[in-house]
Order: structure tokens, then C-alpha cells, then sequence
């Protein structure tokens, strides 16, 4: 396995330095928004660390498929897997390695992502508002990072399964949305059919609830439908894809 | 059995030269899409020292061989090796075995040093070497830009260049006179024929004929999937046929219907005769026909022989289109 070049050659385009730019200004530009404006619009004039990793979650909700998908299959995209196997035949290696390498870059992004946040906090609340809290940490570290890595895994699936830049984002980034519109309307609807269906797919919120410890072993029917299953089949077809 | 089936030991001694280059070998291979046999059961060997010109009309099954050859596609049957191992068998394939199938599936996003430095990375060579290649493949001014905006015949000089990184024993390339210009051409043929003389094995498959013809050593011509002709250049030059005219021509193509021999007709008097020219005039004698001339075909280039091998209509003529060509007459 080499991550190393499958994160080199993913960090040395074009494409990435853009990516990697704009998700960067819109990660500090979201923690300092709502870590310095925090103690203007509450009465308690403090800054807390959940508000601003919650807000963090809608960007990262979009960077995390982004640069997920692209490792993953973006060189079938741009044809480039072609020469990657020419050079690295061993495809489980290579995926192996797409893998570790997509789980780096999702790490140090939480990193950057949550660093930010608690300096913003930080600043909001110790130098211009009352006070900063950081007593929720472990709220952020469970519900918000297990809904992260949730969104890790099922992107992760649906680069393995698509194995195409477009149709990976559409399905990465869509089928949450869709996900989480749908259980909206289901508890508004009140069907018990519906809403048990919806919870089924449901990834986000059965990863919340095993992070909180409420989780059954219903909870893992999304982990099953929407995370193994795609990737078994995606692994099966990396395996047997004809290249070129 | 595929393209990875471990081989055995004999084979892998035989299939490194004396001088210690690899050759490539296709034993029995064999692909199927659906009904239909892109690759059937077709054998040849390419011998270090050698270039030898994969030749084939669209459809042949020329890609999907060198798809095999190179692990990118599984066999149904038979066995692709690469100094007697399979490909995806190599560790770091590279430093057997460099590749140029499709100029196109390069980064268009990196810069040309950058793909041959990830290259070198990945065979565990300096970064170094990158600089080393762009110069051999005259690309040292345009190492720093991006490959998006690289002509046809830039990518085809880098991906020459990805191939050449590990230094390897075989190069097998797809097309790579594509886009080239004349003095690039020129570049290649030296490239090659150097590689050759050093021991190197070359497997070249292209459509431009008389670039073939001024490169390679040996032929494998296939077509629909199947091997119709495999030898040097030479011997296959000297198939091309004899012309030949008799006094009675009539008795002439009833003696070679007798004999079962092909022949076409060139011209109302003229017939060309699958024979060697001195094996017309022994039948010609013994057949009591009076012949007024004799002589090997002319033009038995490699165009020709091309044409007549895969069983195609001759090339148009300029402005002409090929299904405009009356067929020409059956080899009989």
C-alpha cells in the first residue's frame, strides 16, 4: 500500500489547490462568523464550542464528499487510474491506499475544522463577549464528529460504488439531503411505515444515536444499506473493472 | 486459466534472452465480450532486441490484448507474460516493463514533472529522474506546465516518458506516432531502434502503416481477434506474390484453380499469384503455358501486405471514400 503518492497526487493539482482553498476559507469563515458573533446575540454574552462545531457540520457536509469521492474515484473520471495500475497492479492495494489516504485528509479537515472553532470561541468569548464554553466538548465529540465520520463512511461507499467524480457527488451530497428532507416529512405525515422506512436509510441519525449509546441494533440497518453493502459491490467491481 | 495464473519456472527461464532482456509472450489468450471473441486464442512472443509492429485493422483486438498484456483486463483463457511472469505478478512493474497506452489518461491537472515525479516515486526512484526523462523526451521547457494544456504530441513525448521512467526492459506502446510531427517522429524511431540494439523488447501497435514499416523488425498482424500472420518484415515482404502474364491466360488460371492456388487479377491479362516467382515459372513449365513476363509484385510494402493479410479493401484514394471502393477480387 502507498497512501503516500495517492495523497500526493491527490493534493498536487489544480482542482485540489482550489478545493482545498475554498474549504479552507469557508471553514475559518464559518468558525469566526459564529464564534465571534455568538456573544452579540445572546444574553449571556458567551461564545460555546456546540454552537460553533454544529454550524462547522454544513460546510464540512459538503467538503468531507468533495474531497472523499475525488480521491476515491476521481482518477476514473480523468482516466489517470489507467496509469496508476500500470504502475501499482495490485488493485486492493490501491484501493486500500485510496482509503487511508481519503481518512487522512478527512482527519486533518475535522482537525483544522474543530482547531478553528475553539480558537474562534475562543476569542468570541473570552476577549469580546462574557465568556467561552467548553464544557460541551464531549457533545461535539459525540453527536457532531459521529454524523462526520458518517458522512466519511458513506461517501467513502458511494466513491467505491460509482466509481465516477459526478454521479459519486450527486449520491454523496443528494441522497442525505434527500434522507433527511424525507424524515421531516414523515413526522410531519405521523406514518409509522413511513418513518420506520426513512429510519432505515436514515445513516445520520442511527450514527447519533449509537455515538450518544441510545443506539439498537436497528441502528445499524443504515450502516448495512447505505455503507457495507455499497462498498461490497463497489469492491467487487474495482476488482474486475476493465481499465482503459 | 488467466492472465495471472503464477507460471512456471520453465517458461520464465525461456522467456528472458540470453542477455538478460524479457521478452513478452501470449499463449492461447482469449477474451469474450458477451457472444462475441475480441481476443481469440491468439499466441505470438516478442524477443528482446526486437521491435516488433502489432498490426491490425479497428476491432481487431489489438487494444484489448495490450489491455491484458498490461493486467488492465482479464483473459477468459490463455496467458499474457511479461519475462515469463504475468504482469500484475511484477513488483513495481515499472522497472520491467513501461507502458504508453493512451497519452490521454494523464493528469491534466499536474504539471508534466509532477506526473513524472509521482512515476518516480511510485518505482522508488529519485525525483531526479523526472528532470532526467523530460530531457530525453524533449519536454525539459515544459516540465513546469500544466499537462491540460499540453499539445497531442506533448502528452505522447510524456507519456513516453512515464513508460521510460523505470528504465525498463520492454516498452509497449499504443499509437505513439499519434500527434507527433515529423521531427518528433523521427525522435521516436531513434528512441526505439536505440532501445532495441540495447536488448530492449518493443511491442508497437499503430495504425500508420509506413511508420510501422520504418521501425519494426517483426510483425503480428491479427484480425478479428485471431493471429493471421506473425514473422520479420522481410519474410513477410516476400509473400507480397508475383505478377505474371501468359500467352493464354485462360489455361494459366485453370492450371492455378487446379493446383489450388490464389491469385488476383490485376489487369485484363494480369493476375497476381501467391507463389514465389521461380515457383510460377517451374508450374508454368510443367503446365506446358507460355508466360510473357514474370516478376515479383511490385509495391508488396507493408500497406499492401496489410491489406491483404487482414482481408481488407485497399486504402482509397485520396478524397476517395473507402465504401465507394469497388470490392476487390477474391483471393481464391
Amino acid at each position: 500500500m502507498r497512501p503516500d503518492i495517492d495523497l500526493r497526487g491527490f493534493l498536487d493539482t489544480r482542482g485540489t489547490a482550489i478545493l482545498l482553498s475554498l474549504s479552507l476559507l469557508a471553514l475559518v469563515g464559518t468558525a469566526a462568523l459564529v464564534g465571534l458573533v455568538q456573544p452579540a446575540l445572546f444574553p449571556e454574552r458567551t461564545s460555546d464550542i456546540e454552537l460553533t462545531g454544529a454550524m462547522l457540520t454544513l460546510p464540512l457536509s459538503l467538503i468531507i464528499p468533495l474531497t472523499t469521492i475525488l480521491i476515491t474515484a476521481g482518477e476514473f473520471s480523468d482516466r489517470s487510474l489507467q496509469n496508476t495500475l500500470l504502475q501499482r497492479p495490485d488493485r486492493m492495494a490501491v484501493l486500500s491506499s485510496k482509503i487511508i489516504a481519503a481518512t487522512a485528509v478527512f482527519v486533518v479537515t475535522v482537525v483544522v475544522a474543530y482547531a478553528a472553532a475553539a480558537l474562534f470561541t475562543w476569542i468570541g468569548g473570552e476577549q469580546i463577549g462574557d465568556g467561552a464554553i467548553f464544557s460541551s466538548m464531549d457533545s461535539v465529540m459525540t453527536t457532531q464528529l459521529s454524523v462526520l465520520v458518517a458522512t466519511l463512511l458513506f461517501s467513502l461507499a458511494m466513491g467505491l460504488l460509482t466509481q465516477s467524480t459526478v454521479i459519486g457527488l450527486v449520491a454523496a451530497i443528494g441522497i442525505p439531503f434527500v434522507v433527511t428532507t424525507a424524515a421531516a416529512l414523515s413526522m410531519a405525515f405521523g406514518s409509522e411505515t413511513v418513518t420506520n422506512i426513512v429510519a432505515a436509510v436514515d445513516l445520520q441519525t442511527a450514527a447519533m444515536a449509537v455515538a450518544d449509546g441510545r443506539g439498537e441494533a436497528v441502528d445499524l440497518l443504515p450502516l448495512l444499506l447505505l455503507v457495507l453493502l455499497p462498498a461490497a459491490l463497489g469492491i467487487w467491481r474495482w476488482q474486475r473493472r476493465e481499465v482503459g | 486459466m488467466n492472465s495471472t495464473t503464477a507460471p512456471t519456472a520453465a517458461p520464465a527461464a525461456a522467456s528472458v534472452a540470453a542477455d538478460g532482456g524479457a521478452a513478452l509472450e501470449v499463449h492461447g489468450l482469449t477474451k469474450r465480450y458477451g457472444a462475441r471473441a475480441a481476443v481469440d486464442d491468439l499466441s505470438f512472443r516478442c524477443l528482446p532486441g526486437t521491435i516488433t509492429g502489432f498490426l491490425g485493422p479497428n476491432g481487431a483486438g489489438k487494444s484489448t490484448t495490450l489491455r491484458i498484456l498490461t493486467g488492465l483486463a482479464q483473459a477468459d483463457a490463455g496467458r499474457a507474460l511479461v519475462g515469463g511472469v504475468p504482469f500484475r505478478s511484477l513488483d513495481r512493474p515499472g522497472r520491467t516493463i513501461g507502458v504508453m497506452l493512451d497519452a490521454r489518461a494523464l493528469q491534466g491537472g499536474r504539471t508534466g514533472r509532477e506526473i513524472l515525479r509521482l512515476t518516480a516515486r511510485t518505482l522508488g526512484a529519485p525525483d531526479s529522474r523526472a528532470d532526467e526523462v523530460l530531457e530525453t523526451v524533449g519536454l525539459q521547457d515544459a516540465g513546469s506546465k500544466r499537462v491540460g494544456g499540453y499539445s497531442y504530441g506533448m502528452r505522447q513525448r510524456l507519456g513516453i516518458g512515464v513508460a521510460l521512467m523505470g528504465d525498463p526492459e520492454v516498452l509497449v506502446l499504443d499509437e505513439p506516432a499519434n500527434g507527433l510531427d515529423p521531427e518528433g517522429i523521427r525522435w521516436m524511431r531513434h528512441l526505439l531502434r536505440s532501445f532495441a540494439d540495447a536488448g530492449g523488447t518493443v511491442l508497437l501497435s499503430s495504425h500508420q502503416l509506413r511508420e510501422v514499416e520504418a521501425t519494426v523488425d517483426r510483425l503480428v498482424v491479427i484480425s478479428q481477434g485471431r493471429l493471421v500472420r506473425e514473422g520479420s518484415l522481410e519474410e513477410l515482404s516476400a509473400e507480397g506474390g508475383t505478377r505474371v502474364t501468359a500467352l493464354d491466360p485462360a489455361a494459366l488460371r485453370a492450371a492455378l484453380d487446379r493446383h489450388g492456388l490464389a491469385y488476383e487479377h490485376r489487369s485484363a491479362t494480369e493476375i497476381e499469384v501467391s507463389l514465389a516467382p521461380e515457383d510460377m515459372g517451374r508450374l508454368a513449365l510443367r503446365e506446358q503455358i507460355v508466360l510473357t513476363s514474370l516478376g515479383a509484385a511490385e509495391g508488396s510494402g507493408l500497406e499492401e501486405i496489410f491489406f491483404a493479410l487482414t482481408g481488407q479493401a485497399t486504402a482509397p484514394a485520396p478524397g476517395e471514400a473507402a465504401q465507394d471502393q469497388p470490392a476487390p477480387a477474391p483471393i481464391r
